[in-house]
């Protein structure tokens, strides 16, 4: 089963880059260029990982990733950021950032596709795991996500996310 | 007789009296003032203004009382009804004063103020008085001859003229204007500065009399200026030569000459006097007894109008600096007296308003104009310049402060800004090098270029790194770091620029140095000595080897940093100001300045020092390590 990746950024230079990078590992690729569009796609659409924007002329890249996790709440997110991270190393940064903000993995711009790609994959062999696995298929039969359901999927990945 | 020898004569229409009263004369007052001149040119002591305004129970009327010599019926045809005669400097040489009018019209300023004037007037030895009734409309008529209009005379009793001495009586009576408060201000200012106040007339008085206005009623006397801070006075004595004085106490200034040069031609100029008054600051209206600032004319005792407000260019001057002139118009009064006597061709066009413009007009101008840029110097030196100086300092710290505030601000949106295009060109390059190696491409060429992007990518973006750490980046925070590697990162970041220079920047670090610092500062002060280096070696000629080396050791509890280039050494006169600002015009690369390294060290309590010669600098900043076990 190929696994189906969201791109979103407000530029679609850097979208089209992405996509041939990540289309000709095999992946399924959806973009998206305003927050708007990103959460029709997951409304219409199921997702194993969205890679977004720190920061989005709209809506903050964090913002987003919330909005998302409501409608798709197993979805792993990958945040990339070209903003300023003066005296941080990226380790440092990502670390941070996964303890404080719920984004999965961060990324520093400019990111090579190689990096990217191990980012993806990285991720998705999380997911593989068992318990991921379960919780997610519970979650994505249900076509039709409510809050409430999301809320619910959002608090038991936290506690995933705390063993790990 | 031949046509030849017949003669043809001018003759004026009566509406020439129109023209030369009501029509010349821009206001009221002024022809009030005309008529008060002549008082004053018949010989008074004295000369009484009495206005009662127009009111719905008095019709108004407005009379001009002198005791002047007053007219008999000879002298009335003679002057008073003859149009443009009056009597020359020379003509009354032996009579007590020189004339003020110059033109003969000034009776024909009544015209301004009234429809009907009657004229009463007695000499001394005349038993009766003589009147004579001027209806001004009669002269309405274009058709009609100047000469032809008949204004009826007839004598009175002495008793008319007070005292039954001698003098004359202007009553105005159907007034043309209404005579409101704001009128009769402004007509008691124009009265009082008709009056030099440095030299008034002694044997003349006007006086204003308005019926029920206590507070315009009395004696005019001239509007008296308070003290100024600088004070500048001249003079023209005999053969031209300028005596000149300046004086400013609170300044500590003191200056006499007693033959201050002229580009002008002062000859023409004998007898001047003049002052110059200027106030450091704005003065008040207790300084300035509410006069406008201005530098004004006076003749004989009496002001007259230069050409205009600005005669002498001080405002234009200040707009043309964009209001950065060392005087200050609003600051400055002047006060210049001549003699008709003496200075007969500075005479007024007829309208009053403007002097014809003349050799001694332009020798007054020219010569006003240098003690003005006099005066000018004084206060550059003493007053402006130091303060430009002091707020220019000011200013460039500010100007400073704010580029890096505004550059903290900008280097956020400017970091997304600059790598979105390139995690573009990284995305893309990626692109590139993998669907060539899916085609099977093996290419060395390529692989280099592959390469050269790859490491260009990572310059810009250690690039971007290094504005956000100079500008976001706090002056004070003491972080702990590796100095050894931190150095070398800021060697790294322009090495490439060295490399295309043909420099070699050599860097002579331990493996480990660890500091406690401010890391801005580091970053600052190396970036501008390594890129100084540069520069002095960027410019210079020939083929010699080219090198920089930037040295890291420990003294005590000291962090020094050594930048040394082989390069042609800092040439004398900048030598001494370096660390000064605006030292050099040279701008753009990370330079903020030897001024600001010097600041930020300083703050640190560190040090920059160097060693300059031909053939080389070697720049030496010592920090202490912030470490407070």
């Amino acid at each position: 089963m190929a696994f189906r990746i969201l791109l979103v950024d407000d530029e679609t230079g850097i979208l089209n880059a992405w996509t041939r990078a990540l289309q000709s590992s095999g992946y399924i690729v959806k973009t998206a260029q305003t927050a708007k569009a990103a959460i029709e796609l997951c409304e219409e659409y199921a997702f194993d990982v969205v890679v977004l924007d720190y920061i989005m002329p709209t809506m903050k890249g964090l913002e987003l990733l919330t909005r998302i996790r409501k409608i798709q709440p197993l979805i792993r997110s990958i945040l990339v950021s070209g903003k300023l991270d003066t005296g941080y190393d990226d380790a440092t940064l990502a670390t941070e950032l996964r303890e404080s903000v719920e984004a999965d993995d961060y990324l520093h711009k400019p990111v090579s596709n190689q990096k990217l790609r191990e980012s993806i994959q990285s991720l998705l062999a999380d997911s593989s795991s068992t318990e991921w696995k379960s919780l997610a298929s519970k979650t994505l039969k249900s076509k039709a996500v409510t809050i409430e359901k999301a809320k619910a999927a959002t608090k038991r990945l936290d506690t995933i996310r705390k063993k790990r | 007789m031949s046509p030849e020898n017949q003669k043809l004569t001018f003759e004026a229409s009566a509406y020439l009296q129109r023209l030369l009263g009501r029509e010349l004369i821009s206001t009221e007052e002024l022809a009030v003032v005309e008529l008060v001149k002549n008082a004053y040119d018949s010989g008074a002591e004295r000369v009484v203004v009495t206005i009662q305004p127009q009111t719905d129970r008095e019709p108004g009327e407005i009379i001009i009382r002198d005791d002047g010599q007053g007219m008999s019926l000879s002298a009335l045809r003679r002057i008073f009804m003859f149009a443009g005669y009056s009597e020359r400097p020379d003509e009354v040489e032996n009579a007590r004063r020189i004339p003020t009018g110059e033109k003969g019209i000034g009776r024909f300023a009544a015209d301004k103020l009234g429809h009907e004037i009657s004229v009463t007037t007695k000499t001394a030895d005349a038993q009766q008085a003589l009147r004579v009734e001027i209806n001004w409309d009669l002269f309405e008529s274009r058709k009609k001859k100047f000469n032809e209009i008949r204004v009826p005379y007839r004598t009175v009793g002495a008793s008319e003229i007070r005292g039954n001495k001698s003098g004359t009586i202007l009553r105005v009576t159907r007034l043309r204007a209404r005579w409101d408060r704001r009128k009769l201000e402004a007509l008691r200012k124009s009265l009082q500065d008709l009056l030099d106040p440095r030299n008034p007339p002694t044997d003349f008085q006007i006086e204003l009399q308005v019926p029920g206005a206590v507070a315009l009623t009395g004696v005019i006397s001239p509007r008296q200026l308070a003290e100024p801070d600088i004070n500048v006075t001249f003079s023209i004595q005999r053969g031209g030569k300028v005596r000149r004085a300046l004086l400013a106490p609170d300044l500590k200034l003191k200056e006499n000459t007693d033959n201050a040069g002229s580009s002008a031609d002062t000859s023409l100029l004998v007898g001047l006097r003049g002052q110059l008054a200027y106030f450091l600051k704005k003065p008040n209206k207790s300084q300035t007894a509410g006069s406008v600032p201005s530098v004004r004319l006076y003749r004989d005792g009496f002001r007259v109008e230069p050409f205009g407000q600005d005669w002498l260019g001080v405002a234009e001057k200040k707009a043309r600096r964009a209001g950065h002139a060392h005087v200050v118009p609003s600051h400055l009064f002047g006060f210049i007296s001549i003699s008709r006597k003496r200075q007969e061709e500075l005479r007024h066009t007829t309208s009053r308003e403007t002097l014809i413009d003349n050799e001694s007009l332009q020798a007054l101008v020219t010569f006003l104009r240098e003690q003005l840029s006099y005066l000018e110097n004084h206060i550059k030196t003493v007053v402006t310049e130091p303060r430009w100086k002091e707020s220019k300092v000011r200013q460039a710290a500010d100007f400073e402060r704010a580029r890096f505030q505004t550059l903290g601000i900008m280097s956020v949106g400017l970091a997304h800004e600059l790598r979105q295009p390139l995690q573009m060109i990284r995305s893309e390059a990626d692109n590139i090098r993998e669907r060539l190696e899916n085609l099977g491409v093996k290419d060395n060429q390529i692989r280099e270029s592959q390469q050269s992007i790859d490491s260009n990518v990572e310059r810009i973006d250690r690039n971007i790194q290094n504005i956000a750490r100079i500008s976001s980046g706090s002056t004070e925070n003491v972080e702990q770091i590796e100095l050894a590697n931190f150095a070398r990162e800021q060697c790294d970041l322009l090495r490439p620029r060295c490399n295309a220079l043909g420099i070699a920047l050599k860097a002579k670090l331990s493996n480990k140095h660890p500091a406690q610092i401010n890391v801005m500062t580091v970053t600052t002060v190396m970036l501008n000595l390594i890129q100084n280096a540069i520069d002095a070696l960027e410019t210079q000629e020939g083929n010699h080897h080219k090198e920089i080396s930037v040295v890291l050791t420990k003294v005590k509890n000291n962090h020094v940093i050594e930048v040394s280039d082989n390069g042609p050494g800092i040439d004398d006169d900048v030598r001494e100001n370096i660390f000064r600002q605006f030292a050099s015009k040279k701008t753009g690369g990370w330079g903020v300045g030897l001024y600001n390294c010097n600041l930020l060290v300083k703050s640190h309590g560190g040090s920059i020092t160097f060693k300059s010669k031909r053939g080389g600098t070697t720049f030496r900043v010592e920090l202490p390590d912030s470490y407070r076990g």
